[in-house]
């Protein structure tokens, strides 16, 4: 379609096997143009073919694509994907799954969004903060300011009603203008913490759970640093439907404008103060790997990478997760990019370089 | 320091393997009809990612409590399933990040 990169080699229908990584390949096919067919999904398990959340991630992109193809087994062990062109529009609304966070479908959204044809302004209900995947406040504090470094300027994230699982029924707003390429990236320089904000949020329990995060999660962090804040958001019984629950996030930022999250959400076994000093102590961890994004944008910073002008676009990473590596061997063979490597033995981080393949979003230019 | 340096070129090769992979294991037009009796004698390269247990989807990272924690292997810069912790509430091992912080001593080398 016209939303395909200008490769040469697009031609060829990837196979997959297994359940690893199931959004990044549908994020990744979309955007390089290429099909994909996935099999021996859980073929082995007791709960075998694509779970509800996938199933329900699919719909999400066949509301914002027009031509796309989903084909899928009778057991849902084997899927065939055949991409169509990002739309987008307006009023779009997508009910998200309640297995996951509202997050696992905006990381997508933080991938596609920008190579839209139209404007998109979504609503998307459910989980906004839960164990497994990036709440909403992070999404709005930190991805939002990464996709402005890529020259995605125009994107924003309204969260209208918080909710926690499994009864969700929390409401955000994303919106999102598209460019018509990226701007290069250079991001080695991970300069040092200046300021540590965060966001303890309670749904349907006692408000003073979330100055007890906000004071547990102080404590690490004030050795280091006096300017440290934690804001609190109450969400009382009368005003959702939502389950009762409780989340914190923290965010550093350096003094070259790097944003560092770590987050937690209520775990039965722990109380306000260990949640609220474990979330510090995985801040901490964040900050020492060195990198200039934290663990969970690692995907979403080296994906904009590859998408840039047909430059070198550089960037220091902590620790690769295997989640990471998993996703620059995707990279490699949807958009024949393979990343050049080089772990700095002083400050255990990682330099990544990559050339971009110049990624045009046709479909708007012709709009 | 030195393991790092060892690991220099093993950390490309971790993550997109020896030398020039082909391809076109993937790649095989889907209606190829010739392809099948290849498969059947074909050794299949099981990738890492196919053998992860954890099958989440999340780019969440979690991180493994200090008390087990073990070394790595490629320099630190690679870890498999969850990463792991420092222990937090060692006063040395907070002061060991003090320069990542702007109260930290600007003299000192940072990188």
């Amino acid at each position: 379609g016209s939303m395909t990169a200008p490769k040469s080699s697009t031609s060829g229908i990837l196979k997959f096997r297994g359940s690893q990584h199931f959004r990044w390949r549908i994020i990744y096919a979309t955007l390089s143009g290429r099909s994909v067919k996935i099999s021996d999904i859980r073929a082995l398990d007791e709960n075998p073919g694509l779970q509800e959340f996938e199933a329900n991630f699919l719909r999400l992109i066949e509301t914002l694509s027009n031509g796309s193809k989903i084909e899928i087994n009778e057991t849902g062990t084997t899927l065939k994907y055949k991409p169509g062109t990002i739309i987008g529009g307006r009023r779009l609304e997508h009910e998200c799954h309640a297995d996951r966070g509202i997050g696992y479908f905006l990381e997508a959204l933080a991938c596609l969004a920008p190579f839209s044809k139209k404007p998109i302004s979504i609503t998307l209900s459910g989980v906004t903060c839960n164990r497994l995947d990036s709440s909403v406040d992070v999404f709005r504090t930190v991805t939002i300011p990464l996709l402005k470094k890529f020259g995605i300027e125009d994107t924003s994230l309204k969260i209208i009603k918080r909710g926690v699982a499994p009864l969700g029924g929390g409401r955000v707003q994303f919106e999102c203008t598209p460019v018509r390429s990226l701007t290069t990236c250079d991001m080695c320089d991970s300069g040092r913490i200046k300021r540590v904000r965060g966001l303890a949020c309670t749904v349907r329990v006692s408000p003073a759970t979330a100055s007890r995060l906000a004071h547990a999660a102080r404590g690490p962090l004030n050795s280091l640093l006096p300017d440290v804040w934690v804001f609190t958001d109450h969400t009382p019984g009368g005003k959702t439907e939502s389950s009762p629950g409780y989340g914190l996030s923290l965010v550093a930022e350096s003094t070259t404008g790097c944003m560092i999250s770590a987050e937690s959400s209520a775990d039965g076994n722990m109380t306000p103060e260990e949640m609220g000093e474990q979330t510090a102590h995985v801040l901490l961890e964040e900050i020492a790997s060195g990198g200039c994004v934290d663990h969970s944008h690692q995907s979403l910073a080296l994906l904009l990478m590859v998408l840039c002008p047909e430059d070198v676009s550089r960037i220091r990473l902590g620790k690769l997760s295997d989640h990471t590596i998993g996703c620059l061997q995707l990279i490699r063979e949807f958009f024949s990019v393979k990343f050049r490597i080089r772990p700095d033995p002083e400050s255990q981080s990682v330099l990544l370089a990559c050339q971009g393949i110049g990624f045009r979003n046709m479909a708007r230019q012709l709009a | 320091a030195s393991q790092a340096f060892a690991s220099k070129k093993s950390l490309t090769q971790l993550i997109y393997g020896e030398g020039e992979k082909k391809s076109s294991t993937n790649q095989e037009s889907d209606d190829d009809g010739s392809s099948s009796d290849d498969d059947f004698f074909r050794v299949r390269r099981v990738t890492r990612t196919d053998r992860a247990i954890n099958d989440t989807d999340s780019v969440r990272v979690h991180f493994r409590d200090h008390s087990t924690t073990h070394s790595g292997g490629f320099g630190d810069t690679v870890e498999h399933g969850p990463l792991d912790s420092r222990d937090w509430n060692d006063e040395s091992v907070i002061e060991s990040i003090r320069n990542r912080f702007v109260t930290g001593d600007w003299n000192a080398e940072n990188k």
